[in-house]
């Protein structure tokens, strides 16, 4: 399971505005922090490696470009996974647009070991998922947010996103435990 | 049975949401309800599933190039501002540009997707090229019905057992009255160009196809045809000479075309709004108009680019980094028909022609390729079948017909409502063109 960087959103707030300011070393430390949770995020979201690649620069390209506009009263985090999620969800339109999902799905990270049995079966089931549903799956399983952060992520009512993750639940449980539990 | 709020006690259980009173509740469910175990056991076994996925890291060089790209868009702190003076800035900027140009070779070199980007934007300029001259040429030719001299004759006389005869065709329609007497037209249809299309066979056959007429039926090509760009597209001299051009001709005839015009996702590729935007994206076109670029498609293996100077000037422009962080470039580059259209031989002939660089640069070119009517032209069904069939590339690689496509007077012919009234009915076309044959003599 990814795990999400210590939510800390002062000290966020606070390498946010030491960049505004000109400092390059604390847009380095924004990075630092998050990119490996938002590579994660995107390669479950997507089930690909170098789409995920792809997101994760396009997502923090488009935050720093746009960082300007960032609004300090809102967590730095919801801000950054939503660019991550609204990115993968486009990927994921356009790969629609002209690809069938199937056969796309490889999770081996470029040099790395190859998946293991669980991480294949799972990746499989997520991406049989409509986008909307996975995203709040990965977000939920991937980077134990709590329902609130989903819904300040997803920019949706914490009941669209119970709603949605048990749904999702219910289609996970048929598709990887039926027979195994 | 479970209730719907006992189902959601028990997920919100799984996910640490319970307040610790909905927890003994939640308790006392599953020692009651064998359901209720049954969910949160399944339910738990989901969870550790899921996290017995191990946490990913992404390739160092991610990281790398999210830096990288702050750099490019840092914000420069006062302090550090006047602390440097003009060589330090330009020797930190040149550093900069040189080791963007490096991580994008090592970005060619290590990564499956990256190692094609020549490749595809080569194959990038191939389906424009072919949205561009293909399409329009069918739009020029679907019009005019008919076949040689003698057989428009012949053809029209298989209607003679029906009620209406030519003569009362003729009569009955003011518009092919209204062509004939127009100089213009008359000029054309007794020029020579004229008549060796009509002996075209393809062409009777074209003309006679139910595609065809369905195509003269359609509103996304009557639209595109009405739009100022794509008449200025066609009164272009770069259009004419792409579509004189041999290699563009010997791509248009092939099978491999043929099968491309055909393949769903090409079709899908070229309706998508990120297609659109790329065509219409600056970078991309000064990208494909510099001479760099031009060097670059003359290579002979794409095994030679990392030494290839054309190669690393391109990777050094300011365009090709736009066109690379460009979304629609990088989805359109995703599919598999650009790999596979890559490997087309008669592609990158035309791709490396001087007349189909120029096109591609001029502003009307990129007007046409934007607007949404063809896009809209692109998609549709009966297009898509006009552009497969057997007589229309047939008759493509008819000197005659392609002349006669050149000159100004088929072009008004084509543009006028009157021919286009005519057209759309085959007895009206056959008359006209009886009329035309009669005039000539």
């Amino acid at each position: 399971m990814v795990k999400a960087p210590a939510a800390n959103d002062d000290l966020d707030r606070a390498l946010v505005r030491r960049y505004l300011n000109g400092e390059r070393a604390a847009g380095d430390e924004l990075v630092n922090r998050f990119h490996r949770s938002v590579f994660n995020v995107a390669l479950r979201m997507l089930g690909n490696v170098q789409d995920a690649e792809d997101v994760t620069q396009t997502a923090f390209g488009n935050a720093f470009a746009a960082l300007d506009s960032y609004d300090p009263k809102y967590r730095f985090f919801s801000w950054i996974y939503r660019m991550t999620v609204n990115e993968s969800l486009n990927t994921l339109k356009g790969r629609r647009d002209v690809i069938s999902l199937d056969g796309n799905f490889d999770v081996v990270a470029p040099g790395g070991a190859s998946e293991s049995d669980a991480e294949d079966r799972v990746g499989r089931a997520l991406l049989e998922l409509k986008p909307d549903d996975r995203a709040v799956v990965v977000l939920k399983h991937f980077v134990s947010f709590s329902y609130e952060e989903i819904s300040d992520v997803l920019e949706v009512p914490v009941k669209t996103v119970k709603s949605r993750l048990f749904t999702a639940r219910e289609r996970l449980r048929d598709s990887l435990l039926v027979g195994k539990t | 049975m479970l209730s719907p709020y006992q189902h959601e006690l028990i997920h919100r259980e799984i996910d640490g949401e319970n307040t610790p009173q909905e927890s003994v509740d939640v308790r006392k469910l599953v020692e009651t309800q064998p359901e209720a175990l049954e969910l949160l056991t399944s339910l738990r076994t989901l969870d550790a599933l899921f996290s017995g996925v191990p946490d990913r890291t992404p390739h160092p060089r991610v990281r790398q190039l999210i830096h990288q790209g702050m750099s490019l868009n840092s914000r420069t702190s006062p302090a550090v501002g006047r602390a440097e003076g003009p060589t330090q800035m330009f020797t930190r900027w040149a550093t900069q540009q040189w080791n963007g140009v490096i991580n994008l070779m090592e970005e060619v070199m290590l990564t499956k997707r990256v190692l094609i980007v020549a490749t595809t934007v080569v194959a990038v300029i191939a389906i424009v090229g072919q949205a561009v001259g293909y399409p329009p040429s069918v739009f020029d030719a679907g019009t005019i019905g008919g076949g040689d001299d003698m057989k428009g004759v012949q053809q029209a006389q298989r209607h003679k057992g029906q009620p209406t005869t030519e003569e009362d065709v003729t009569l009955s329609n003011p518009e092919i009255n209204t062509l004939l007497q127009n100089d213009q037209v008359l000029k054309l249809v007794q020029s020579d160009v004229f008549r060796q299309a009509m002996r075209n066979e393809s062409f009777r056959q074209l003309q006679s196809s139910e595609v065809f007429r369905s195509l003269l039926a359609n509103d996304s090509y009557r639209k595109l045809q009405a739009t100022d760009s794509y008449r200025q597209l066609q009164a272009s001299e770069a259009f004419r000479q792409v579509l004189a051009n041999d290699s563009y001709r010997e791509l248009l005839a092939s099978d491999s075309y043929r099968q491309l015009q055909a393949n769903d996702s090409y079709r899908q590729l070229q309706a998508s709004e990120a297609f659109r935007q790329l065509q219409a994206n600056d970078s991309y076109r000064k990208l494909l108009a510099s001479d760099s670029y031009r060097q670059l498609q003359a290579s002979d293996s794409y095994r030679q680019l990392q030494t290839n100077e054309a190669f690393r000037k391109v990777l050094a422009s300011d365009a090709f980094r736009h066109v690379m962080a460009n979304d629609a470039f990088r989805k359109a580059m995703s599919t598999d028909v650009f790999r596979q259209m890559s490997a087309k031989d008669a592609f990158r002939q035309v791709e490396s022609s001087d007349v189909f660089r120029q096109a591609l640069s001029t502003d009307v070119f990129r007007q046409v390729l934007a607007s949404d009517v063809f896009r809209q032209a692109m998609a549709s069904d009966v297009f898509r079948q006009a552009l497969a069939s057997d007589v229309f590339r047939q008759m493509m690689a008819n000197d005659a017909f392609r002349q006669m496509m050149a000159t100004d007077a088929y072009r008004q012919l084509h543009a006028s409502e009157a021919f286009r009234a005519v057209s759309r009915n085959q007895l009206q076309s056959e008359a006209f063109l009886n009329r035309a044959m009669r005039a000539q003599q």
